[in-house]
């Protein structure tokens, strides 16, 4: 436990120092929300009905702007080489990075959906809509290492992880979007929730396998 | 790779091992044994493969044929290895790579502080990566071994990038690592200052 | 059982004669297949001579998935076996499945447009079929990006295997949203169960379009190993030569 604490600690410091990626996902997220309505207008019906869509659409966008440097940076300095042969199970390894990143750059995008919605006119907004952002983006940045493990040793592999994971993508954005759609207009939990969830415990026990062979690649 | 309790006094045991790098043969029928306390110097020209040689004894790639035995390390870890990337990242530390390094690999930090010293660091130990020389992290990373010992160390090209004083250093540690009943397997165009036990030459395997 | 048919010079043997009897099955089968649903198959009731077009879109649809489930047992195979044919299988399927995925969707919108009146709405098989087309040029694009034939194959039948598991899940979750906002009165593409007189020239089809996919499979992997032979031996010769 010592050593993946040590792995993940690294991950937190390491984020930590590059700065721009705490935020920037966060930021890019804000952003695209707040472009929306001066795109299609103020009209606060047609910007409720847009809102949950939106906002998962702006989370999947969001998580590709820093997503292919989870292994990156550990791949070109030979980092990786190292933390294989520390004899830690390289499946918990990939998981650790990724929920590192997550921490840094997922869990600010969910904190930030209640101010998303209520710009987007929302008629209910409480703290239970952070729910499905949250569990949607584990998701999305699980699928979205995998993506990154696959084209960590290749240059400018931005707009490949995107075409690589969006597919992957789109049971949390329909899920996501209609639980979200469910609490905004005053409702209780639905399905979609626990599809989500269900989405979600898929992607932890698939993604851990698929990244560590990924990083196999010589 | 577990080790054959009868065989302890091997370090590394390869047989039969064939490597290729895209379509083309790299070297083939390999045989090699390295016994505990022993300093091998792998040679061979360009292209040979040293570099995949050492990256498949480490477990990084699937040889095409063969296999590649191991002395048992401490709590199932690889052997140390020194490769032509550092393994710093921009923003760390000597300090705080060490202490990562120590959590890693379930070592005490109490070794590093005289790490650090040992490669002559200390005045440097707080200074971030994107700010030494290409020496500089060389002598960190051979302060790792340090801070966690192990018994098969594999060195690319160890001496490069290091002055007479780092290259000095290299050979003590080296030494005192052998010494210790420890084995060595480095890759060398240069000869060192120290004398290798035995040398294998890739460039005999060539097809 | 499967290393009998693993070995290249065995498949390179077998697909000589095999490729040609594909090839002409599937022509002569697909031409005929066409006469029979345009010619001589009754018009449907409802929707007249445009339900015609089922008879393209139906086994392109279905011969685009076994080309994915091809790519996915190959990508399997060589994960779990090492075995380089499954790699050229897997490589092999893959432009003919995103052939047969666009032609779906291209068949779809223009029967899309006389029955509902546009070219897409958003019905639940079309939107798993665009996802699955976006998986496949995933995957080719992927390949394309490495340089080693062998990352290449590594990297390509992980993202095929996982694009496998969520295939699925996305179907699931369309089909789940589809039936939350699909407009009433909505017409479903192919009836639930087909009269005899259409069901025989479909299969006929279909049959016709697997052939045809077997023989631009065995074409394409014939092509592959043929490439991968040249540039093992032109390694060796530069080697030598040096």
């Amino acid at each position: 436990m010592r050593g993946v604490l040590a792995i993940f600690r690294r991950e937190l410091v390491l984020a930590w120092a590059g700065g721009s990626g705490l935020f920037l996902p966060a930021a890019f997220f804000a952003g695209t929300i707040f472009l929306a309505p001066l795109g299609v207008g103020t009209e606060p019906r047609l910007l409720s009905a847009l809102g949950p869509g939106l906002i998962f659409v702006a989370l999947c966008l969001a998580s590709l702007t820093t997503l292919e440097r989870i292994f990156q940076a550990d791949l070109e300095t030979g980092a990786l080489d190292h933390q294989r042969l520390a004899g830690l199970s390289m499946e918990l390894v990939t998981l650790v990075k990724v929920a590192a990143h997550w921490l840094v750059s997922g869990l600010p995008i969910a904190l930030l959906t209640p101010i998303a919605a209520v710009m987007m006119r929302a008629e209910t907004v409480s703290a239970a809509t952070i729910l499905p952002v949250l569990l949607g983006s584990i998701t999305i940045f699980l699928w979205g290492g995998v993506g990154a493990s696959l084209t960590a040793g290749l240059r400018r592999s931005g707009p490949l992880v995107a075409l690589l994971v969006l597919p992957l993508f789109v049971p949390v954005v329909i899920f996501g979007a209609e639980e979200l759609n469910h609490l905004l207009t005053g409702e209780t939990f639905g399905a979609g929730l626990s599809l989500l969830a269900a989405n979600s415990l898929a992607a932890l026990a698939i993604s851990p396998f698929a990244m560590s062979l990924a990083l196999k690649l010589e | 790779m577990s080790e054959d309790p009868l065989n302890s006094e091997f370090a590394l045991q390869i047989s039969n091992l064939t490597a290729v790098r895209g379509y083309s043969l790299l070297f083939s029928g390999l045989d090699f044994i390295l016994s505990s306390g022993c300093f091998a110097a792998l040679k061979g020209p360009n292209g040979t493969g040293k570099t995949t040689l050492l990256r498949i004894i480490a477990g990084f790639i699937e040889p095409e044929t063969g296999n590649v035995s191991r002395a048992e390390e401490f709590r199932d870890q690889g052997p140390f290895f020194l490769g032509h990337e550092h393994g710093l990242r921009a923003s760390e530390t000597p300090l705080s790579h060490l202490k990562d390094w120590a959590d890693m690999h379930f070592a005490p930090r109490d070794r590093i502080s005289a790490a650090i010293e040992r490669v002559g660091l200390t005045i440097r130990q707080n200074v971030p990566a994107y700010s030494l020389s290409a020496g500089q992290k060389k002598r960190v990373a051979l302060a790792r071994a340090l801070v966690a010992p192990r018994k098969l160390w594999l060195l690319d090209e160890p001496a490069s990038a290091l002055d007479v004083h780092g290259q000095a250093l290299l050979c003590d540690l080296m030494r005192e690592h052998l010494g210790s009943g420890g084995s060595i397997l480095a890759a060398l165009h240069d000869p060192l200052e120290l004398q290798p036990d035995t040398i294998l030459d890739l460039g005999e395997y060539a097809k | 059982m499967f290393s009998t048919f693993a070995n290249p010079h065995r498949f390179m043997a077998l697909s000589k004669w095999l490729l040609p009897v594909f090839a002409g099955l599937g022509i002569v089968m697909l031409a005929s297949g066409w006469v029979w649903a345009i010619f001589f198959v009754p018009e449907e009731q409802y929707q007249g001579a445009t339900a015609r077009i089922m008879y393209i879109h139906v086994p392109a649809a279905m011969v685009s998935m076994a080309a994915y489930a091809t790519m996915a047992v190959g990508s399997l195979l060589y994960l779990t076996l090492k075995h380089t044919l499954a790699d050229v299988a897997a490589k092999s399927a893959a432009p003919t499945a995103a052939a047969l995925s666009f032609i779906c969707l291209i068949t779809g919108a223009l029967w899309g447009r006389p029955t509902w009146g546009t070219y897409w709405v958003w019905d639940a098989r079309l939107t798993s079929m665009l996802f699955q087309l976006f998986l496949i040029l995933g995957y080719m694009a992927l390949r394309s990006a490495f340089q080693r034939e062998q990352d290449a194959a590594r990297a390509g039948a992980i993202l095929c295997l996982v694009g496998a598991v969520n295939l699925p899940i996305i179907k699931f979750s369309v089909d789940w949203w589809n039936t939350l906002h699909q407009p009433a009165g909505f017409i479903t593409m192919s009836g639930s169960s087909l009269a005899g007189e259409f069901f025989w020239p479909l299969l006929y089809n279909l049959f016709a379009v697997m052939f045809v996919f077997g023989a631009l499979l065995m074409a394409a992997m014939r092509a592959d190993i043929q490439n991968r032979q040249y540039e093992a031996k032109l390694a060796r010769l530069n080697r030598s030569g040096s």
